[in-house]
């Protein structure tokens, strides 16, 4: 294995790693009924996001 | 649609699916075999389609329309749809800001009527969407333009931070957003 696919599979092992943590965080008291049925806005789901105004015609292209 | 466009597409479908499955690695036990995440497909819309009859949604927002602009415009976007067996719980989509440092999410509904998640979709889509934001090397979450204080206070439960845009829940013509945020 070559050291730059140890690196990504050490990074994705991380990773991982990070989740199962988190996951124990957010489950750990159970299903909470006080869940909104739905978050954000739709009316600005496609507003400009502050640091993309520095480039609007590259953004999420690259 | 440009080369550097379809590049990022097909780069990020890698990473969407990656993050895909480490979040449903993650998810407990209970949840195995019964809860598929997968990402907004023909199938979902349709599903989702029913949700606009329901005298019980919330909120009125074309997954369709929606979703398909969506998709075009941000190649690199964060999408979820959330499956028990086969009911669709709840479909997600956000995106990372320019430079990749941050991934907020822009809008997440859970099925209106009779959902077998309910109580657990939007803990569902938060780790799924912090596995993305990781995937992608963000180091921060953005939950964006949270509605009332109910809302703020469900997330401030699972670490996040609120905070004030220009004016507060009601200003249509905020020049601020508001959001919540937490570090990855």
């Amino acid at each position: 294995m070559s050291s730059a696919e140890k690196s990504h599979t050490e990074k994705m092992k991380d990773i991982q790693d990070k989740l199962k943590k988190r996951s124990e965080e957010i489950f750990k008291d159970g299903p909470d009924f006080d869940e909104p049925q739905y978050t954000g806005d739709p009316s600005k789901v496609f507003e400009e996001d502050e640091s993309d105004s520095d480039d609007t015609n590259s953004k999420q292209s690259s | 649609m440009q080369a550097t466009h379809l590049d990022a597409e097909r780069r990020y479908e890698l990473y969407r699916s990656e993050s895909r499955q480490y979040a449903q690695a993650a998810l407990p036990q209970k949840y195995k075999g019964a809860v598929s995440l997968k990402g907004i497909d023909p199938r979902s819309l349709a599903r989702a389609k029913a949700w606009e009859a329901s005298e019980r949604r919330e909120v009125d927002w074309n997954w369709t329309k929606g979703y398909e602009v969506y998709s075009l415009r941000y190649p690199k976007r964060f999408e979820l749809a959330i499956w028990k067996d086969d009911i669709l719980c709840g479909l997600s989509i956000g995106r990372p800001s320019y430079n990749g440092s941050r991934l907020r999410l822009d809008f997440t509904e859970r099925a209106p009527d009779n959902c077998p998640l309910r109580g657990q979709v939007m803990q569902i889509n938060l780790l799924a969407a912090e596995s993305y934001a990781l995937r992608i090397g963000a180091n921060e979450m953005r939950i964006m333009h949270p509605s009332n204080q109910e809302l703020v206070n469900y997330y401030a439960r699972h670490g996040y931070k609120y905070v004030k845009g220009t004016m507060d829940f009601d200003d249509a013509h905020e020049r601020n957003p508001h959001y919540l945020y937490k570090r990855l």
